[in-house]
C-alpha cells in the first residue's frame, strides 16, 4: 500500500502550466475588469434609455400631485382668511350695535339731566 | 484563542495582490484541472476560469489559507463541470495522455503514466478525493471540508480507489507488486 501511495505522489506531482499562462490570466482579467466597467455604466445609460417613456410619465404624474397639493394649500388658506374676515366683521358689528345702545342710553340721560330744572321753575309756579 | 497582540497582528493579514496570488498558485490549480480533465488544453481553460472568478471575488476573501482553499475546491468543482459537458470515455488510452514536461529523475515514467491515466478512469468524485490526497497531500478531514462530504465518505473512497487501482496496475504490469 505505501508504495502504491509513493507511486501515486510521484505520479500526481504538481506540474508547471503552459508557457505564458500567468500572462494570459492577467490579460484576461483586465479585460474582464474593464468590460465589467463598461457594463456597469451602460446598464445604467439603457435603464434610463428604455425607460424614458416611464420616467416622463412619473415626472408628469409628481408635477400634477404637486400641483393637486399646491392648490389644496391655497385652497384652505382662502378659506381660512375668509372665516378670519367673517369673524372680524361680525365682531365689528357686535362693537358697532353695542356702542349705538351705549350711545342712546347716555344721550337719554343727558336729555333727562336737562329737562329736570325747567320742571322744578314750573313746579315753584 | 490568540488573545496576544502578536495573535491579533497574525489575524490581520495582508491578502497578496492578483498577479503574486495567480504565480503562487497556477501550478497547483493547472494540475487539480490537468490530473481531473486529462486534458492540458482544457486544464489550462479551466485554471484560467478558477483565476478569472478569483479576480471578481478577490475583495471577498479573507486570508491567504481562504484562498489557497477556495482555488482547489472550484478547480476541482469546474473540472467536474467540464468533464460533465463534455463527457467522454473514462477509460483513457495511454497515448492520449499527455508525457509530463519534465520526468523526476528516479521514476517510472511509464508506471506514472499509467497510473495518471487509472486514476483518470476513476469516478469523478473518487478522482478528486485522489487527487487531493496524493497531489495537494490533504488530510480525509480538508478533504471532506473542501467537497462538503463526510470523512467516512473521503476514506471509502480512498480505501476502493486504491484498491481498484492496485487490481488494474497489477493485472495490466503483471509482475509489478504495490
Amino acid at each position: 500500500m505505501k508504495r502504491l501511495e509513493e507511486e501515486l505522489r510521484a505520479a500526481l506531482k504538481r506540474e508547471d502550466p503552459p508557457l505564458g499562462f500567468a500572462e494570459r490570466v492577467l490579460a484576461r482579467a483586465a479585460a474582464q475588469a474593464h468590460q465589467r466597467e463598461r457594463t456597469r455604466w451602460a446598464r445604467f445609460r439603457d435603464a434610463f434609455a428604455i425607460h424614458r417613456l416611464q420616467w416622463a410619465a412619473a415626472a408628469v404624474v409628481l408635477a400634477v400631485i404637486a400641483g393637486g397639493v399646491g392648490l389644496r394649500i391655497e385652497q384652505d388658506r382662502r378659506a381660512e382668511g375668509e372665516a378670519a374676515k367673517r369673524q372680524v366683521m361680525l365682531a365689528l358689528h357686535i362693537a358697532s350695535a353695542k356702542w349705538q345702545v351705549a350711545a342712546r342710553e347716555i344721550n337719554g340721560q343727558s336729555n333727562a339731566r336737562t329737562a329736570t330744572p325747567h320742571d322744578e321753575t314750573e313746579n315753584h309756579e | 484563542m490568540s488573545s496576544s497582540p502578536a495573535g491579533q497582528v497574525a489575524e490581520v493579514e495582508l491578502i497578496p495582490d492578483f498577479a503574486s496570488l495567480l504565480r503562487q498558485h497556477q501550478r497547483m490549480v493547472f494540475t487539480i484541472a490537468l490530473h481531473m480533465v486529462r486534458d492540458p488544453m482544457a486544464a489550462e481553460e479551466i485554471a484560467q476560469d478558477v483565476f478569472l472568478k478569483l479576480h471578481q471575488e478577490l475583495r471577498s476573501m479573507k486570508s491567504s489559507a481562504h484562498i489557497e482553499f477556495w482555488l482547489r475546491r472550484v478547480a476541482v468543482h469546474r473540472a467536474i463541470d467540464y468533464e460533465r459537458k463534455h463527457r467522454h470515455d473514462p477509460n483513457v488510452a495511454l497515448e492520449e495522455l499527455q508525457m509530463p514536461a519534465k520526468e523526476e529523475p528516479g521514476t517510472d515514467p511509464f508506471l506514472a503514466r499509467r497510473l495518471q491515466a487509472l486514476v483518470a478512469s476513476l469516478p469523478e468524485k473518487a478522482r478528486a478525493v485522489v487527487v487531493l490526497r496524493y497531489q495537494e497531500e490533504l488530510m480525509p478531514e480538508e478533504i471532506a471540508a473542501l467537497l462538503r462530504i463526510p470523512v467516512g465518505t473521503v476514506k471509502s473512497h480512498l480505501q476502493r480507489s486504491l484498491a481498484m487501482l492496485r487490481e488494474k496496475l497489477g493485472r495490466t504490469l503483471g509482475e509489478v507488486s504495490l
